[in-house]
């Protein structure tokens, strides 16, 4: 088990958001997140690195408990994340913001940083890119650095929050396809997703949440083709026929 | 025409001494306040609600005061009360000083500030410290877009040291009325003080534009 939340229970101020919701994630293993908007999908990922205190509940990510670690940073570093709104830093160039985290902690030499960031920059095809600055970047370029430069950590997790939703229509495609190619490598993803598509792809176990409750679980194969819960199959209808 | 030359020329060394005391007063004002105000930005965007509450405090009284008051209190209120003679330039530099941090700790918050949370939660992510996120990440962003207010709060606190004059520092300004009150030429004296105190801020103001050259990386691309 690389990740097991258990009974998490978060809330802002009076909003309860997580109400006990329990998750395991194996190693490899690609996890979509679905359901409405406020149904916390974000919030649970977020608390899986310390995004967000818990009030109650424990996680532990490699077998470190995440809520009391004293050492949360080195954890991190294992934890690849990638944003909606790709928060790409707009002070350094692409291959800046590959290079600053892995220099700044002292990772990995310049030489051996830059041979790894141009190898992420061609598997994402952005190897023409890399003295670019962000601003200059289409969004779904900006997604695919993005990507790339959680992955220079090595991480053995990547956390996916809502990873295509501030793209335009014809930008989304090349991201999913990046993270297609990732999912096939092997890597543990945990992705909050409202492309149910991708999610019917990729995903080995699909998660719908609502109202901070996980409502039903199971293979991507079962919650598109026979989901038990009203609220699951109303969800699914009404995102599917759009 | 002459008569204005040949005042020029008279009044000219006191002045350019006045002038010199206006620049080490601006220059040492400016510098301890940034560095006043750089401690109380960050007690403002601190988790400790104690030192929040001196940040906010602090501001909110000295904003709350005119910088007259606080020179004229400082240098003959706290020197009567504490039995000291203050040097006059040293009062002015303490109240400027005072005066300015407050404003300078709130330019530098609102800089912060308007940095997007999402680079701070990205770089945290990748596992760097506060401390590193704030350096390599969160700063460099906000001091670009701080320039322009701590220029005018450089230009403010240069122009303030004349309200100093009355702590009698011999700055540009005491200067000037020392100089009128012997040659009875207001005109011609403050016409000259004036110039005086515009270009310095002229040449200020266009070393600022270079710092902001400098530092943009908005418009440079591939």
């Amino acid at each position: 088990m690389i990740i097991e939340a258990n009974k998490i229970k978060k809330s802002f101020g009076k909003l309860q958001v997580l109400r006990d919701i329990s998750l395991n994630v194996d190693e490899g293993e690609v996890l979509c997140i679905i359901g409405p908007s406020g149904s916390g999908k974000s919030t649970l990922l977020r608390c899986l690195n310390r995004l967000e205190d818990i009030q109650d509940g424990s996680v532990v990510v490699l077998g470190e408990d995440v809520t009391r670690t004293q050492n949360i940073n080195k954890l991190r570093e294992n934890i690849g994340m990638v944003f909606q709104s790709f928060n790409l830093f707009p002070n350094y160039t692409v291959l800046g913001n590959m290079l600053l985290a892995p220099l700044e902690l002292k990772k990995m030499n310049r030489g051996e940083a830059e041979k790894k960031a141009m190898a992420l920059l061609k598997k994402v095809g952005l190897e023409d890119k890399r003295d670019v600055y962000p601003q200059t970047l289409s969004g779904g370029q900006k997604q695919r650095a993005a990507i790339a430069r959680a992955l220079q950590m090595n991480p053995k997790i990547m956390l996916f929050d809502e990873p295509t939703s501030a793209l335009d229509p014809e930008m989304v495609d090349e991201v999913l396809k990046v993270m297609k190619n990732l999912a096939q490598e092997g890597m543990t993803m945990v992705i909050v997703t409202h492309e149910m598509n991708f999610a019917r792809d990729v995903a080995d176990r699909v998660i719908f949440m609502d109202g901070g409750y996980i409502v039903e679980q199971g293979s991507a194969k079962d919650i598109f083709t026979a989901p038990k819960n009203d609220r699951c199959r109303d969800f699914l209808a009404k995102v599917l026929s759009a | 025409m002459d008569l204005f030359v040949k005042i020029f020329q008279e009044s000219l060394p006191s002045l350019l001494s006045g002038l010199r005391i206006t620049v080490i007063m601006a220059i040492l004002s400016l510098f301890f306040a940034s560095i006043v105000g750089l401690i109380m930005c960050i007690f403002s965007i601190s988790r400790f609600r104690v030192l929040k509450a001196i940040s906010t405090t602090y501001i909110y009284v000295i904003r709350g005061i005119p910088l007259m008051i606080l020179g004229l209190f400082l240098y003959f209120g706290v020197g009567a009360a504490l039995q000291i003679r203050f040097d006059p330039m040293v009062a002015a530099i303490i109240a400027l000083t005072i005066n300015a941090g407050a404003y300078m700790a709130e330019i530098f918050r609102a800089g912060i500030q308007a940095i997007d949370f999402g680079q701070m939660e990205a770089a945290r992510s990748l596992g760097l410290n506060y401390f590193k996120a704030m350096k390599r990440v969160i700063l460099p962003q906000a001091v670009k877009i701080m320039i322009p207010s701590i220029m005018n709060q450089f230009i403010t606190t240069i122009k303030d040291t004349s309200i100093l004059s009355v702590v009698s520092v011999r700055e540009l300004t005491l200067s000037g009325q020392i100089i009128i009150a012997n040659n009875y030429r207001p005109f011609e004296v403050y016409a000259i003080v004036a110039i005086m105190y515009f270009i310095f801020i002229t040449i200020l103001t266009i070393i600022s534009r270079k710092v902001e050259r400098k530092l943009s990386y908005d418009h440079r691309s591939e």
